[in-house]
């Protein structure tokens, strides 16, 4: 992630207008190994360019060793990979200048080393790292409905005092899989998880994750009022 | 130890189409040169064959959407040759950290390993990382003039539509100037 003159320079006007928080992809607090030397260093650059409020990641691995794997993937939920991942993540928090958070991501494989459930696994990793969360509704969405669980009681499950920021998305359809794409806007599943979410954690910001097919910029004002209704319903700052 | 070697697994049926192969013709061989313990390698045999061709699938296709971020006449439904290229690229270049390196990585590929027909496309894959390079500050090049043995702006105005543009040798020459502050260039012919 090298920060050009360029990109420190856009970074900083946006910083001067707006409240900017971080978030990247490539830590792989998941494992071990570093094939992208400087990454960690270029995220606290951006992070003090921006005078970012706090820095998230995603509960996974994108390397393996030195192998690049560039997708967030998920590890086994087992003991091995609690170890790793709180490892890692103590070892990020230590060495920036704000608040880290790492955010449960979606899988499209069950892995037969898994011996713990995700709730269970996610909620044990915070714990023993003690992070934050950013809840992705429409990964617990997705996951729930391709690994057959209600998302409801997987979010009645994790520690959402630990919440620090939600994700909302959209995504398609293949045949039976749900699909995490980034690619429509929040079905009605995501905010109706977002209502009962809500007022049960310190929600301090919210993320509209669009990365294509964008839709009239009217409906994305309408996505934005959507969300600022429910959490002025619930007593959040708005701001 | 064999923990680090389970993602690797994870990570080469994702990322690596060859090992994805072997492993979909046999699991057991494919895994014995691996540092596992016994459970390990019993339970990753034991891999759902159709999530593991669908998690491959979908790293395909997601290197092919970061590569058509910033080459957008890279699209098999209109160019369906360019699928050779594609599996050889996937085959043995591994992916890059942010898109416009696998776009980079691409151009290089294609640069090396462009078949003879289209007679142009080294050229235009060379046109196209000395852009993207620009545009984002890398790999050392600076704003100035580059010439080619095509006419690239008539190969470039006609990739919107099917197929590749039936275009003569003809020299060209371009300027290509980076835009302050910006990651984007101006292309003048």
């Amino acid at each position: 992630m090298p920060l050009t003159e360029d990109t420190r320079g856009r970074l900083a006007l946006l910083a001067r207008r707006f409240p900017i928080v971080c978030h990247s992809l490539e830590l792989s607090v998941g494992s071990d190994g570093d094939d992208a030397p400087g990454y960690a260093a270029a995220v606290d650059r951006a992070i003090a360019v921006t005078s970012a409020v706090w820095h998230g990641d995603h509960l996974c691995f994108t390397r393996a060793g030195d192998y690049p794997v560039r997708a967030l993937s998920p590890v086994p939920f087992n003991e091995a990979s609690i170890e790793v991942a709180a490892r890692n993540i103590r070892r990020v928090k230590s060495g920036l200048a704000v608040p880290f958070a790492i955010e449960n991501i979606t899988y499209y494989i069950a892995n037969p080393l898994s011996d713990l459930g995700e709730a269970e696994f996610l909620c044990r990793v915070l714990q023993e790292a003690d992070c934050g969360l950013i809840l992705d509704l429409h990964n617990v969405v997705a996951n729930a409905h391709n690994h057959g669980y209600d998302p409801v009681a997987f979010v009645d499950s994790l520690p959402l005092d630990r919440v620090v920021q939600i994700h909302l998305a959209g995504g398609e359809n293949e045949g039976e899989l749900r699909l995490d794409t980034h690619s429509s806007c929040s079905p009605e599943d995501v905010w109706s998880l977002f209502e009962h979410v809500v007022p049960r954690c310190p929600v301090r910001g919210v993320n509209f994750e669009m990365d294509s097919r964008f839709p009239a910029f009217s409906r994305l004002l309408a996505e934005l009022s959507r969300a600022r209704d429910i959490l002025r319903r619930h007593g959040a700052d708005t701001a | 130890m064999a923990h680090a070697e389970v993602l690797l697994v994870m990570g080469r049926l994702q990322m690596d189409p060859a090992f994805r192969r072997a492993f979909l013709r046999d699991p057991t061989g494919a895994l014995h040169p691996l540092d596992l313990s016994h459970a390990e390698r019993i339970a990753l045999v034991r891999l759902d064959r159709t999530s593991v061709i669908r998690i491959g699938r979908m790293a395909d296709a997601h290197r092919m959407i970061r590569i058509q971020e910033h080459l957008s006449w890279v699209d098999l439904a209109l160019r369906p040759s360019l699928r050779a290229l594609l599996v050889t690229f996937l085959e043995r270049v591994p992916p890059r950290l942010l898109n416009r390196d696998e776009a980079l990585a691409f151009c290089e590929h294609v640069e090396v390993t462009a078949p003879h027909e289209p007679p142009y496309l080294s050229e235009l894959a060379r046109f196209e990382r000395l852009r993207i390079s620009l545009a984002w500050g890398q790999g050392g090049v600076r704003s100035g003039g580059v010439s080619f043995d095509y006419p690239l702006d008539r190969v470039l105005a006609q990739l919107g539509d099917p197929g590749w543009p039936v275009i003569s040798a003809a020299p060209s020459r371009v300027e290509l100037r980076k835009v302050p502050a910006l990651p984007a260039v101006t292309v003048r012919w």
